[in-house]
């Protein structure tokens, strides 16, 4: 019982780590060095502070070797037999140790139960043999959350192991806690296992049996990235640039919402026009409801095909169900199809039961600021369930002075028939839930689902329509994910219905509130194979693809009543080479869109990336990506409001447009060579065409309309442009892992992008920031509180505004957006031992805090923001 | 720090957001009643929204500020009685305006195109009226984002005639313009025309006309067989003081001398004809040039000799012609760029001007004018316009589109 108490605290986190992750990569790194330089009893020092930071099955094996090489037969076996019940699946690879173990010891004493010396873990000491009766009853009352943590090591082994070799439990798109290389075992072991033998001097002069030396296990804290590829492998193998944010940098990161934390990534735009919307893009083209980045939750689309957006206000997860979000720079319709134009975000959920425990969070703030949320992890045997529900709300940033304040409300020339409460800008209810089941060794089934309640959701619209709202809006999705060998299915079905309209209208103006319904249905199979040609291994990935997008909206033509139904079609296959030092890649989908050739929806990526040193490698990568045109482009066919009540500008869509198409050629340099650091520097050209706008306006009378109530000004429609996009930037980033419980970034970007007519001068894209720059730090100081505070720098823009000016003519108005900085910070302790309770207090954006006049915009047509100061309590057990 | 907590959330609870500062000026609504008396059965209803000290034809040379539409469903009432429907005018700025309104019985009346933009023969005109008695129109003063719902506009005037719907003479199109030296007082001549035309896909435009000539006096229309509804220049000689003369221009300085003769004529400078002649080489943003002709008064000696009697129409003793010589003096207002000598708060989509604010020239740039001819309806027609553009159907044997591009060339 002893040892297993002992081990039992070793396992334990003494403290809510910054980003524990980072802290166990490093100790085990150094833990390494020091086994090779034959210091074992530092490697064993390094090797239990990793495993205090992050627990790990091979962390647990080293920690037995090192035992093993200074002679600790003891602790040894019992570190081994631990390693076993954390990785089952390895349990026999390590019986020959135990076998030669138990005998060695078996000839000088009885078996040991546990390790019988102190050891120490994360500057921590630990109680070995000779506790008090009260150590005692204090380690044993929590002996039960050894057994948790047993089975939690267990349950992520298991999970690792799937999404290694089927692309994951929630489908091969990316979606299970880590990702991992299908040729690896997520622990890192040596497949062939230790080999036996035998020691002829024993301790006692006898004949004993040699220990196998089968050395450490090289590596268990390997960052793994899945969305580049749909496969797990390490950031220096990706083809495509790509960040990471873990689920403590959200922790830790002070912001309020997805798109805030997004701000800290390099090469990624994120501009928040009100409070219930913001912006994000990726190395520019952001404007009010971005369309040219991909976002993903496991794999799963929330783009709303109809709109040509995502609403982040109605994803249906909480920040304590969200393991990590991993981001692609560059475009990614080699993988995942249309729309994934500039980027993708994947957001990973965490897996269900990989970590048991429930966890109640609540925030309060300034600003109208709001959230509360539950959610609980568990498991038994080889079923697991994840749920989860939360309530946000945000006020708005500002509201017009004349909705309110007049004397008497009918005195007053607005109203706002959607909005229930003026001083709201977001108001979201939400829930999810996920059952997985393993079935087998090889086979597995998960079902998910969510729904979110969009009371109130502020927009600016496109063009001239302004500031939108979107009132009771329903987000449904349904999924399930299969895996049975080396085939992998996965479905799902989204849900969106809401009504939308102007925030504030004039009373008696004409009537723009409209309703959307979007459903969409997609399938697919995928089978990820690896195998080996001679000298080449080989990753290959195909799949097959169905989607059925049924949408209905009030502005396209036939109004409401009218559904569309498009089916699209997919195939796809990635193959990645591998010979030494070198990987080639080559990705190739094609999608069979009822509205585009065949030829303009094929997207090729290819890529070389070389190892120049084990943990350094360069990457070349060439490929193109796709927007198609969304529904409102297509079949729009509505009167925009023009400057006068009686006046309007017939809006036609095209089912002719061209695509948005990009292509993009990088070479990049990824670093990790030592355990303190990790860098990242990308040079990239993109260039764009055929990006989709609304045409000037073309003068064409017609009778009175009755629908519209007015005369018809002119016509115009979405077109391709002519102009051609090109965008050259460079981006830095490196992360700094100095100390315990320190973790630095920073990150720049200088970009530009310029545009062209054929044969004409180009002229710089003024929407688009010359210079970003992110700078943060994180501390976790040794008292249980928690400091850090981040810096977000973007330079100064200029807008053209297309707006119908007093005859209805399209007209381009500059806007000047002067450079502006976004500053967080957040405190948090943990007055507990236990670390279950965490009180914090934060600010989001604190330069405003100095009043209104320290406000300000980042677009033209969006409200000035503010900031938030907020408090947050969390309990987890 | 936990009550710091509660705090907070307290906080959240009971947030109210600032209010907006430099937002653009919130929009006044104008709202209340149309009133038509004795329309067997309503149209389809504009409402006209002038500023108070711009107002639209013929009392002054404003444009509308904005435009909002009423459907002849909304009427409700009793057959030829009265009849009535709400209306809202939104977007307003801060001001005093002038509310009017048109009900086009014959569906002809589009806003955007100077050639389908005015009341036709036989369309019901009316206005937010002070008193019903003296029938002066009476501003409404709106401020503040407020929503003044109580205004009252009567429709009760029957528009008796057509719009002054003419083109240069000329047998073709090459021949449609009219040049003038830049510095010289020149004269040239509108002839009267018919319009019939498919606008757009299934918009008419069917404008009768001109009227017959009189045998007697050419150019003049003969009242014999006259149809109020042809269209004509309708010429009314102002002489309120009766004394035998006409009056001279109010809205001119006295020095002047212009005499207060109906119809109008207004010149919009275009600019240079382009290189392949589909249009114009466009001022620079902001800049603009304007100015008027006045109708020659040694046609007018006709009727003032008596050879032509006064029709009995409500427009006084007006004299229609199918044909009207005008004389431009050099004389034209300048916009500059940096919006120097205009009102353009008001607009300009009838493109008129306000010669108080003109001055004197040298010269008028060289290049094409268009040309405005104002009724004392206030009815109006301008060339060149969109019945001119190829699409159109065109009946050749009562109207030529052609007709329908001349400019007057200064050179």
């Amino acid at each position: 019982m002893r040892l297993s108490l002992a081990l039992l605290a070793l396992l334990l986190p003494a403290t809510a780590l910054a980003d524990p992750k980072d802290d166990a990569r490093r100790h085990f790194g150094a833990g390494l060095e020091a086994a090779q330089r034959g210091e074992y009893e530092i490697a064993l020092q390094r090797f239990l502070a990793a495993q205090n930071a992050y627990p790990h099955p091979a962390t647990l094996y080293n920690i037995a070797r090192a035992y093993a090489d200074m002679e600790d037969l003891e602790n040894a076996l019992a570190y081994y037999r631990l390693y076993q019940d954390a990785a089952p699946d390895k349990a026999g690879d390590v019986d020959p140790v135990i076998q030669v173990l138990e005998a060695r010891i078996g000839q000088t004493q009885s078996i040991p139960t546990g390790p019988t010396a102190p050891t120490t873990g994360g500057g921590r000491t630990v109680v070995v043999g000779g506790a008090t009766e009260e150590e005692l009853a204090r380690l044993e009352s929590i002996a039960a959350e050894l057994q948790a943590l047993t089975e939690a090591l267990q349950t992520r082994t298991a999970e690792e192991r799937a999404i290694a070799e089927a692309g994951g439990p929630t489908g091969p798109e990316g979606t299970g806690p880590d990702g991992t290389d299908p040729d690896r075992p997520p622990d890192g072991t040596d497949p062939d296992g230790p080999p036996d033998g035998t020691n002829p001097d024993g301790p006692d002069g006898t004949e004993v049996p040699e220990l196998p030396d089968a050395g450490f296990l090289a590596d268990a804290y390997e960052k793994l990235v899945v969305t580049a590829s749909r496969v797990g492998q390490a950031p220096l193998d990706s083809p495509s640039t790509i960040t990471v944010l873990t689920d403590e940098d959200l922790r830790l990161s002070g912001a309020t919402t997805l798109p805030d934390v997004l701000r800290r990534v390099v090469g990624v735009d994120v501009m928040s026009l009100s409070s219930g919307q913001a912006d994000v893009s990726i190395r520019g083209f952001n404007r009010e409801l971005a369309n040219k980045v991909l976002i993903l939750v496991d794999g799963r689309s929330t783009y709303l095909d109809f709109l040509g957006a995502t609403l982040w206000a109605s994803i249906p997860i909480s920040i304590d169900e969200i393991d990590r979000i991993e981001v692609i720079r560059g475009p990614g319709s080699a993988v995942y199809g249309a729309n994934a134009v500039t980027g993708v975000i994947n957001i990973i959920t965490r897996t269900p039961g990989a970590e048991p425990r429930t966890v109640f969070r609540g925030s309060g703030g300034t600003s109208g600021y709001g959230k509360g949320s539950i959610t609980t992890s568990q498991r038994a045997g080889r079923t697991s369930v994840r749920l989860g529900a939360a309530y946000d709300q945000m006020g708005r940033w500002a509201k017009s002075a004349r909705i309110q304040d007049q004397p008497e409300p009918e005195q007053s020339a607005l109203e706002s028939p959607l909005v229930d409460d003026e001083n709201i800008g977001r108001r979201v209810l939400k829930a999810d839930a996920r059952i997985d089941r393993s079935i087998g060794d090889d086979s597995y089934v998960s079902l998910s689902g969510g729904l979110a309640r969009v009371d109130t959701m502020e927009f600016f619209n496109i063009g001239a329509l302004g500031d939108y709202v979107i009132d009771d809006l329903q987000h449904h999705y349904a999924r399930t994910d299969i895996g049975w060998n080396v085939l992998h299915f996965r479905a799902f079905w989204n849900h969106d219905q809401a009504f939308t309209g102007p925030y504030a209208a004039q009373k008696g103006s004409r009537d723009l509130n409209a309703r959307f319904q979007s459903d969409t249905v997609d399938v697919e199979l995928e089978a990820p194979l690896s195998f080996s040609t001679g000298p080449l291994d080989h990753v290959l990935n195909v799949g097959l693809g169905y989607r059925r997008l049924d949408t209905r909206f009030s502005y396209l033509d036939g109004g409401f009543e009218q559904p569309y139904v498009q089916n699209h079609f997919r195939g796809f296959l990635n193959e990645e080479l591998t010979w030494n030092a070198l990987k080639v890649v080559g990705s190739l989908r094609v999608d069979k869109h009822p509205l585009l050739k065949l030829q303009q929806t094929i997207s090729p990526r290819a890529a070389v990336i070389y190892r120049l040193f084990d943990q350094t490698s360069v990457r070349a990568t060439a490929g193109s990506a796709f927007r198609q045109p969304n529904n409102i482009e297509s079949y729009m066919d509505f009167n925009l409001p023009a400057s006068a009540d009686g006046a309007y500008i017939r809006d036609f869509g095209s089912t002719s447009l061209a695509p948005e198409q990009i292509t993009t050629v990088e070479l990049g340099v990824h670093d990790e060579s030592t355990y303190f650091h990790a860098a990242d520097v990308v040079v990239y050209y993109n260039r764009v065409t055929n990006l989709i706008f609304l045409d000037d306006v073309t003068p064409g009378i017609e009778p009175y309309d009755p629908v519209s109530n007015g005369y018809q000004a002119g016509t115009t429609g979405w077109i391709n442009q002519d102009e051609i996009y090109s965008g050259y930037g460079i981006e830095g980033e490196v992360e700094l892992y100095p100390t315990d419980g320190l973790d630095v970034f920073a990150n720049a970007a200088v970009s530009t992008i310029v545009e062209a007519l054929p044969d004409q001068d180009s002229v710089r894209d003024g929407s688009s920031s010359l210079f970003k720059l992110n700078v943060g730090a994180a501390y976790r100081t040794p008292w249980r509180i928690d400091l850090s505070a981040q810096a977000h720098f973007v330079s100064a823009q200029t807008w053209r505004l297309r707006e119908f000016d007093a005859r209805g003519n399209l007209v381009l108005t500059e806007a000047p957006i002067p450079a502006r900085t976004i500053l967080n910070a957040r405190v948090a302790g943990r007055p507990l031992a236990d670390d279950s309770l965490e009180l914090a207090l934060g600010v989001w954006n604190a330069i405003p805090l100095g009043g209104y006049e320290s406000r300000f915009q980042e677009h033209p047509k969006g409200h000035p923001i503010g900031a938030i100061a907020f408090g947050e309590v969390s309990y987890a057990f | 720090m936990r009550s710091s907590l509660w705090l907070l959330a307290l906080v959240a609870c009971d947030y109210e957001a600032p209010v907006l500062r430099d937002q653009p000026p919130v929009g006044n609504v104008v709202a209340g009643e149309l009133v038509a008396n004795g329309v067997a059965v309503p149209g389809d209803t504009i409402v006209l929204v002038y500023a108070a000290n711009d107002p639209g034809p013929p009392v002054g040379t404003g444009s509308p500020v904005t435009l909002a539409t009423v459907p002849a469903a909304a009427f409700t009432g009793e057959g030829a009685g009265i009849q009535s429907a709400p209306f809202t005018v939104t977007g307003l700025p801060d001001g005093s305006y002038l509310v009017q309104a048109l009900m086009d019985l014959d569906g002809d009346f589009n806003p955007f195109d100077i050639s389908v933009s005015g009341a036709t023969c036989g369309d019901v005109a009316g206005a937010h009226l002070a008193d019903l008695v003296s029938g002066t129109v009476a501003p409404v003063t709106v401020q503040g984002g407020e929503n003044l719902d109580d205004v009252t506009v009567v429709l009760g005037t029957v528009v008796p005639i057509e719009r002054p719907a003419f083109e240069l003479p000329g047998p073709a199109a090459v021949d449609r313009q009219a040049s003038l030296s830049p510095t010289t007082p020149q004269t040239f001549a509108l002839a009267s025309t018919a319009v019939h035309s498919a606008f757009g896909l299934a918009f008419p435009v069917d404008l009768p006309g001109p009227c017959p000539e009189s045998p007697a006096a050419p150019g003049f229309c003969d009242l014999a067989q006259l149809n109020p509804c042809d269209t004509a220049f309708w010429v009314h000689v102002v002489d309120a003081d009766g004394d035998g003369l006409p009056d001279l221009r109010a809205d001119l300085p006295p020095e002047a001398g212009i005499p207060n003769i109906w119809p109008r004529v207004y010149l919009q400078y275009l600019g240079v004809p382009n290189a392949d002649g589909t249009g114009f080489d466009p001022l620079p943003e902001g800049e603009s040039w304007s100015a008027e002709a006045f109708p020659f008064l040694a046609e007018i000696g006709a009727f003032a000799a008596g050879l032509i009697p006064a029709p009995p129409v409500p427009f006084g003793p007006t004299v229609p012609m199918r044909a009207l010589s005008v004389t431009w003096a050099p004389v034209a207002k300048h916009v500059h760029p940096g919006g120097a000598q205009t009102d353009q708060a008001t607009g300009e989509a009838f493109d008129l001007v306000d010669l108080r604010l003109g001055s004197p020239l040298d010269a008028v740039p060289p290049g094409a004018w268009s040309i405005t001819v104002v009724a004392e309806s206030g009815q109006t027609w301008r060339i060149p316009n969109a019945l001119a553009l190829a699409g159109y159907t065109s009946q050749p044997e009562a109207f030529d589109p052609a007709g329908q591009a001349g400019v007057l060339v200064v050179q």
